[in-house]
């Protein structure tokens, strides 16, 4: 024992059993008993290997039940690098899907010039020398890639020995033109380089293989959105449009359309005035739809109030240019006058009222000197005075010398119209029930006096956007036209919006929707009486977006207008016989 | 261990019992473990034609998935509405309405007699009017 003190302490049970089996064996031959002495031997090494059997038995047994699927042979399918993008009710926008690269390798080929007449007309997209190229080659070459399994199939069932495939993703955009600036575009490395795309790139990697991201827009929105825009360009050979609809609560961007717009899938193809975001990276003066801003100034800083009355009858005369009313036949007007009758007169003298400092302090309150806060990285810093003086100030109070994106004009809209409250615009799907949290900058009373502006401008026979109106929807807004600047000087062609909300009636926390359309440069039309204002082409176009999407975002239609006539019959009988 | 040395001892036609046995359970744990391995093979080569199904499968799926949005592009549907002159209704109701809206057309002598119906709501469109036009004559 005295010899084996040394071995290490771990192995001690097997030496003492060594050395107990020793000692039995020592017995045994003591005893002169060899036989039993072999035996034990036998037996001692038969239960050695039994021992080693099982074990191994017992481990090949567990390897070949519970290992792991990666280690079985199966070849996992190439993970895509995106995740789905999908609108708020799961329709699908941009999806993963795999293609086929097409490979071949001549020193299979038997015959090349079949090989080369066969593939040149399967794969028409495929460059003639890139092929002669490659059945030059001395190695396997990549020759044309993005085949979809049909395309694949039919370069298959041609049989040709040499030519192979390998499995690639691309994205792919179904919808093709679709909200095509909000959805956006990435490269074929998988990133993101437009719109969503770009913008929520780190989740949309993320969830690849997973479930699919969804944004705030709603596809049904979105196509009559779409629809409307395209044809209300069309209508007034615009050069452009803009379109935007939001849940004024949630912030959500239920639709967005910029035009002209390009298919995503044939990126390479679209003209650059086709791929410009013109809602999110386009600044514009945006002229009388910056009257609603300034109003609120006054009102919520108790410098006016809604019967406060302005002189009106003479131009003034800001930085050497006399300021004109469109409506050049009023002499005073009350405030909410000045709102109805877009009077710009009326909006300069109540920004001097206020004074620079408060004017300057409100505008930029409702984010007008930023770039609207948004995921959408193309959001396009404003273009300002050079320095805010009164004259600047009073020109920024009916739309001009300041030049904003049709985004940055959104969200300040929305403040207006959600009690006051500034907070972004968001193009991500937002949970049920969530508010969007922010900072006040104007009071509820002076939101819901916005509101009440709102829909008088279009109820009223002489509001500038009375042509927006949609019966039963209490549809509310403010028109927007300013001259275009060309060549350093105001030239003829117009910049038209109108910012609508709907319904503008209601407790000031129901849910309501903001449609703001704008046109770059829409010309005239015999059934606009010659007029290139917002109120003749981006109003009526609001409205009409306003009555396609109500059944969509949940806003039920009121008894319409038939009915009143129903009641005004009943009170006056002599009248009723000529209605019917 | 005599009894121990008594088994061990015990032939059967010149060759030891205990031999047999060890034979027998070695063949008998060779077997199994063949059989083991054999049987695990057969299951991991289902699971991967399996697998390779489903992955083919889901490939198939999200295609037709990308195809039925692409064939649902609204630009599409309205060019196609168009071509077929419909247009959307006027008529905005949940799809439970859609029973009442065909006996509405099934019975139009009855239907006719409606109007009742507007001058209930009417008093609600005359008052829900109300608070905008306050706004013509501000405080």
């Amino acid at each position: 024992m005295s010899d084996l003190a040394w071995r290490p302490q771990p192995f001690g049970w097997l030496t003492q059993a060594v050395w107990g089996l020793e000692r039995a064996f020592k017995k045994a031959r003591a005893a002169e008993q060899h036989e039993n002495e072999t035996r034990l031997r036998i037996f001692f090494l038969l239960a050695l290997f039994a021992t080693g059997f099982l074990f191994l038995g017992m481990a090949a047994a567990r390897c070949a039940l519970f290992a792991k699927q990666d280690v079985n042979g199966y070849v996992p399918p190439v993970a895509t690098a995106r995740a789905d993008l999908v609108d708020r009710n799961g329709q699908l926008l941009a999806v993963d899907l795999t293609h086929y690269g097409v490979y071949v390798d001549p020193r299979e080929i038997w015959d090349t010039a079949e090989t080369q007449r066969v593939l040149a007309r399967v794969l028409p997209g495929l460059q003639a020398s890139r092929l002669e190229k490659a059945l030059k080659s001395d190695r396997r070459e990549y020759l044309i890639g993005g085949l979809t399994p049909d395309q694949k199939a039919k370069v298959e069932d041609l049989g040709l020995p040499g030519v192979s495939f390998e499995e690639e993703q691309k994205r792919v955009y179904p919808l093709g033109s679709t909200a095509a600036h909000l959805i956006g575009f990435s490269d074929k490395a998988g990133t993101g380089l437009s719109g969503a795309e770009l913008a929520l790139d780190g989740a949309i990697k993320e969830s690849a293989g997973r479930e699919p991201v969804a944004l705030s827009l709603d596809l049904r929105v979105q196509a009559a959105l779409d629809d409307e825009l395209t044809k209300a360009v069309a209508k007034f050979h615009a050069l452009g449009g803009i379109g935007i609809v939001a849940n004024v609560k949630t912030g959500e961007i239920l639709g967005f359309s910029s035009q002209p717009d390009f298919d995503l899938n044939l990126g390479g193809k679209a003209l650059p005035d086709q791929m410009v975001n013109r809602g999110a990276s386009s600044v514009y003066e945006l002229g009388s739809v910056f009257k609603a801003f300034t109003l609120a100034a006054g009102l919520d800083s108790g410098v006016v109030t809604l019967n406060s009355t302005f002189d009106v009858s003479h131009p003034i005369e800001l930085g050497g240019r006399l300021v004109h009313d469109y409506d050049k036949g009023d002499t005073s007007l009350q405030l909410w006058q000045v709102f109805t009758h877009s009077s710009n007169i009326g909006a300069a003298k109540m920004a001097l009222m206020a004074g620079p400092q408060r004017m300057q302090d409100y505008f930029g309150r409702f984010g007008l000197f930023k770039a609207a806060p948004s995921e959408l990285v193309e959001s396009a810093r404003p273009i300002l005075p050079r320095q805010f003086s009164d004259q600047t100030l009073a020109q920024i109070a009916f739309g001009q010398g300041i030049a904003v994106s049709p985004l940055a004009l959104a969200t300040g809209y929305r403040s207006l119209m959600d009690g006051g409250i500034y907070s972004p615009l968001t193009i991500k799907k937002l949970p049920a029930g969530t508010e969007a949290q922010g900072r006040r900058v104007i009071s509820e009373e002076t939101s819901a006096k916005m509101l009440q502006l709102m829909r008088l401008n279009v109820t009223d026979p002489k509001g500038s956007g009375h042509k927006a109106d949609v019966p039963g929807l209490f549809v509310g807004g403010k028109t927007g036209s300013a001259q275009k600047p060309e060549h350093g000087h105001y030239g003829k062609n117009n910049v038209s919006s109108f910012v609508a909300i709907f319904p503008a009636e209601g407790p000031l926390n129901a849910d309501r929707f903001l449609v703001q359309i704008t046109l770059d440069s829409p010309q005239r039309t015999p059934d606009s009486f010659g007029f290139i204002t917002g109120g003749w082409n981006a109003a009526p176009t609001a409205g009409k977006v306003i009555d396609r999407i109500a059944p969509f975002v949940g806003v039920k239609r009121a008894p319409q207008t038939p009915a009143v006539s129903t009641i005004a019959a009943a009170a006056k009988p002599s009248s009723e016989e000529a209605t019917q | 261990m005599n009894g121990l040395a008594g088994f061990m001892g015990r032939t059967l036609r010149g060759v030891r019992l205990v031999e047999f046995g060890a034979v027998i359970v070695l063949l008998t744990m060779a077997t199994g473990v063949y059989l083991a391995k054999a049987a695990a093979g057969r299951e991991r080569s289902d699971i991967t034609t399996v697998q390779g199904q489903i992955d083919e499968e889901n490939k198939r799926l999200r295609l037709l998935q990308a195809e039925v949005a692409h064939l649902e592009e609204p630009e599409r549907l309205v060019r196609l509405s168009a071509e077929l002159g419909l247009a959307p209704t006027k008529h905005e109701g949940t799809p439970e309405e859609l029973g009442d809206i065909a006996r509405t057309a099934l019975i139009p002598e009855k239907a006719a007699k409606k109007p009742a119906v507007v001058a209930q709501v009417a008093p609600q469109m005359a008052a829900s009017q109300t608070p905008s036009s306050k706004i013509g004559a501000p405080q």
